[in-house]
């Protein structure tokens, strides 16, 4: 197992150095100098430089560079470099368009993400799973035919729309809102926590349940037919034993890796639910700077986000293990 | 002082218009603003409280007819926190080099020499400055007010009264920074500035006489910040020590949640129609950073925020009906979508090409269609900068919309009734109004003969290629521009602020217009540079224009209906300095 583990995360470096690069190369090629973009309508060619300057946009992209004579390559500061020492130094520089250090910002915005990822897998395995159950147990039945219906409605409505309906109906209707423009934390208020964080997360869950109940539906309908579930009717089980303690943990297995891959998906649906119901968490970070062109930030979330979904691969290969004691790694 | 494409871009579909309309009018100060006369040197009590109020809640506002405060009924009461939503986050508190939503608050927080509004020249708000003397063109010594006390806050600057040394220690900051944004103006247009030696004076020169000074210098990104201050300019970013009305303490502002301003008890300004009450009235205001439109209407509507600034009259409109007895502000912008020709390029070189441009242009569907008739036609200089604009009745003969002579000019330049040309824009705008008038703009220029290859670019290209001026044409991004200078510098040589960027303007084929244009910066009286500004307008469209603002709308703010005397009709940016609200709850 140890020896798995070590290699998948010696896999996961080479993967990390890779994103890295494709992520710098491609946001330098995007046409667009962020300096430009920074300085107003009459904005001197001067000032351009000066906002150059400041954000090292005037040094080479990369460390490496090729001269005529010996030794014919050349070693000296560049983007990607200060970027890569940034990244192991932990002095991720300051963010072009909040001007404070992006270390610091990353550290005030990161629970606000964690709350809402936390929340909305809660509430993905909370509503996916026994509806699944509950749909597989009494399949072909008119409870399976209006969970799946709804799963679908869940799968096809996008989570922006469904947002800005929860925040404009109710407001409509009863006067009511999720509290806006400020975050209430857990400790201080935990209502008014969940008063903030509970419909976003909803919404964020929405689809991603409906996908887990379908998944843990057809899972579940196939170990269901495994001999293993007839010896244990057979021996006199009751039909709930059956189902939850010999079927369910089988069929998990598929259920537990999409939902490690879902991680990943959350994050980038967080970007557009974060914007809407105004959490200040690391989705809208990244697209305020996205906007901004500012590379150090995106390039650095795209790295911390791939480091996550490799992470998160791997947990979810390791509870394997758990769930079927059958499986070895060697 | 004009607002870049870029702030619109990270505005999140928020321009800067409505940044400075959402928060313009939502400070507290004086029920008795005192408005002096610069020119004059001279000082009114003009408070402008009982001119045109508008009655609160409901109906349609009227239209602006100069200064005055909305929903003035009562005795102001002092305290209460003022909560506004805006979409553009505080990027820094340092006021000379931010451009997204501090702009909007830095007159809440500092204060300017002297202030004068770009749409109502009447108004005129002397804030360091109590007088002006001005013994020649280029000389303007202003004489500072003696009572103007910087108030307790946690950055360590000392609570003295402002002087003529923090004015100095401004300016020269800025000459010496490239990246602030009033550099362009401070660079060319400030020759020296020089304190007294006990402080009490001021003396700015120019280089040579500079009609738009006084909307210059009192705009919010020249404030004057204490020298104490300049001298840890890092501690600007998140925090504020300065006279004006409130103060920013460190650790208020919350990246991407909201920033408090607290009252500063040692604001100099008074309430002259309320026994002279201290100002501010509010104890704190919040501005809340709420990205979303939907978000932040939400917010208004649930009680979360005192004011937002609906899209547009129909959204007003909506919010009103089953609603509370909204107040609403209905004020000018001096923003716009505008298409600009490169007239040293085929075929604009033509002067009959871009005549049938201008005549193939129906401007009043922009405003029926776009801003349901909220809005008004532009000419080279947009309507809401006053006499700077040319009347509409002259308009009609300079602009007319008439198809049939464009495809006529068309034929006399070409030999064909339809000429292709290419035009470049921003594509998946970001900017409501921009995907709004380019359908209409496209069917337009169509029918009168222009057959389009549509160049739509990424924004960052199309920034990129609109800097370089490599374009034959542009559909620009709705743009801010407080005076006639920029719109003038457009049809220039060397194009905005000199930079020789954007435009290749008619100065550089014509040059008596470049003449024009450069002897109308130099007068500074404004009622003759108006008309300098009209005559060299005049003598465009006997050139054939080439950049054409298409129309300006309105902007409407909805107040909730505790929110006492609103400043109005005096522009967003002027509106900044005042402070006169109250809540009544």
């Amino acid at each position: 197992m140890q020896t798995f583990i070590l290699r998948r995360l010696m896999v996961g470096v080479v993967i990390l150095i890779f994103l890295s690069l494709a992520t710098f190369v491609l946001l330098h090629v995007v046409p667009g100098d962020p300096a430009k973009l920074r300085c107003g309508l009459s904005c001197q060619p001067e000032q351009v430089a000066a906002i150059r300057h400041q954000l090292g946009l005037d040094k080479p992209l990369f460390p490496i560079s090729f001269s005529g004579s010996l030794p014919f390559i050349e070693f000296g500061p560049s983007q990607y470099g200060d970027w890569v020492k940034s990244l192991f130094s932990g002095d991720l520089g300051v963010s072009q368009y909040y001007q404070q250090p992006v270390a610091t910002a990353l550290q005030n915005r990161f629970p606000v993400t964690f709350e809402l990822m936390v929340l909305t897998l809660i509430l993905t395995v909370l509503i996916g799973v026994p509806f699944g159950i509950v749909s597989a147990v009494f399949r072909n039945s008119a409870v399976d035919y209006l969970v799946r219906t709804t799963a679908i409605l869940g799968l096809s409505v996008p989570n922006f729309w469904l947002g800005t309906l929860v925040l404009i109906v109710p407001v409509a209707v009863w006067g009511y809102s999720p509290p806006l423009g400020r975050v209430i934390s857990f400790s201080a208020d935990p209502i008014g926590n969940l008063k903030q964080f509970g419909p976003p997360a909803a919404v964020l869950a929405l689809a991603s349940a409906a996908g887990i109940m379908r998944l843990a539906r057809s899972s579940l309908l196939e170990v269901m037919r495994q001999d293993y579930m007839r010896t244990a009717r057979a021996k006199g089980l009751k039909e709930r034993a059956v189902v939850l303690r010999h079927g369910l943990k089988n069929s998990l297995i598929p259920v537990v890796t999409v939902l490690g891959l879902q991680v990943a998906g959350l994050l980038g649906g967080a970007i557009i639910i974060e914007q809407i119901f105004t959490l200040p968490g690391l989705g809208q970070y990244v697209f305020q700077e996205l906007l901004y062109k500012d590379f150090q930030v995106v390039q650095t979330m795209t790295v911390y986000v791939g480091a996550i979904v490799i992470l998160m691969n791997l947990a979810v290969d390791v509870s394997y293990a758990w769930f079927d004691p059958r499986i070895r790694y060697s | 002082m004009a607002g870049s494409y870029w702030d619109k871009f990270t505005a999140q579909r928020v321009s800067r218009r409505r940044v400075l309309q959402g928060a313009g009018v939502a400070g507290a100060a004086a029920g008795a603003v005192l408005i002096v006369g610069c020119g004059s040197g001279k000082s009114s009590n003009n408070n402008g409280t009982s001119t045109g109020s508008t009655p609160a809640g409901g109906g349609t506002p009227a239209a602006p007819t100069g200064f005055r405060l909305l929903n003035n009924s009562g005795t102001p009461k002092a305290g209460g926190s003022y909560n506004i939503g805006t979409s553009v986050d505080f990027d820094t508190f340092d006021p000379h080099i931010s451009i997204a939503g501090g702009v909007a608050y830095f007159p809440r927080l500092y204060n300017a020499v002297i202030n004068r509004s770009p749409v109502d020249n009447n108004f005129k708000f002397d804030d360091l400055a109590s007088s002006l003397e001005q013994p020649d063109s280029t000389t303007y010594i202003f004489t500072m007010r003696d009572n103007v006390k910087i108030g307790p806050n946690k950055l360590g600057v000392p609570e003295r009264n402002m002087d003529a040394g923090d004015i100095k220690a401004t300016f020269d900051r800025i000459k010496n920074l490239p990246q602030a944004n009033a550099y362009a103006f401070v660079g060319p247009n400030i020759a020296s500035v020089d304190a007294s030696a006990d402080g009490k004076t001021t003396t700015i020169k120019t280089p040579k006489p500079y009609g738009y000074f006084f909307f210059r210098i009192g705009s919010a990104i020249n404030l004057i910040v204490p020298k104490e201050l300049i001298q840890q300019a890092d501690k600007m970013k998140s925090a504020s020590a300065g006279a004006g009305p409130y103060v920013l303490n460190p650790g208020d502002y919350t990246e991407g949640q909201n920033a408090k301003l607290t009252k500063n008890p040692s604001y100099y300004r008074k309430d002259e129609n309320n026994n002279n009450a201290s100002l501010p009235y509010l104890d704190q205001m919040t501005v809340k950073i709420i990205a979303d439109r939907s978000a932040l209407r939400t917010a208004f509507q649930s009680g979360q925020t005192e004011q937002y600034t609906a899209q547009d009259v129909n959204d007003a409109n909506s919010l009103q009906q089953g609603g509370p007895n909204y107040t609403v502000n209905r004020d000018t912008t001096n923003t716009f979508i505008a298409f600009t020709m490169n007239p040293l390029n085929a075929p604009w070189k033509d002067d009959r090409i871009r005549k049938a441009a201008n005549f193939a242009l129906n401007r009043q569907e922009y405003v029926d269609r776009v801003y349901a008739g909220q809005a008004k036609q532009n000419g080279l200089v947009h309507w809401s900068l006053g006499d700077y604009a040319l009347p509409p009745s002259e308009l009609k003969t300079l602009q007319p919309f008439d198809p049939q002579q464009s495809k006529q000019l068309i034929q006399a330049a070409t030999g064909n009734s339809t000429i292709d040309i290419t035009v470049m824009w921003p594509d998946n705008s970001i900017i409501e109004e921009h995907n709004l008038h380019l359908p209409i703009w496209l069917s337009q220029m169509q029918n009168a003969g222009f057959n389009i290859k549509k160049d739509p670019q990424a924004f960052a290209t199309w920034l990129t290629n609109y800097t370089n001026k490599k374009y034959d044409a542009s559909l620009a991004l709705n743009q801010v521009y407080e005076t006639a200078e920029f719109e003038m510098d457009f049809e220039s040589k060397e194009g905005p602020a000199g930079s020789n960027i954007y435009s290749n303007g008619l100065g550089a084929i014509d040059p008596a217009i470049e003449k024009a244009i450069i002897d109308s910066k130099a007068i500074t009286d404004p009622a003759a540079q108006a008309k300098a500004v009209q005559e060299a307008q005049r003598m465009m469209y006997a050139k054939g224009p080439m950049f054409l603002p298409l129309v300006t709308p309105y902007a409407f703010t909805l107040f909730q209906p505790y929110v006492h005397n609103i400043p109005s009709g005096i522009g967003a940016g002027s509106a900044l300095f005042l402070n006169t609200i109250w809540l009544a709850k």
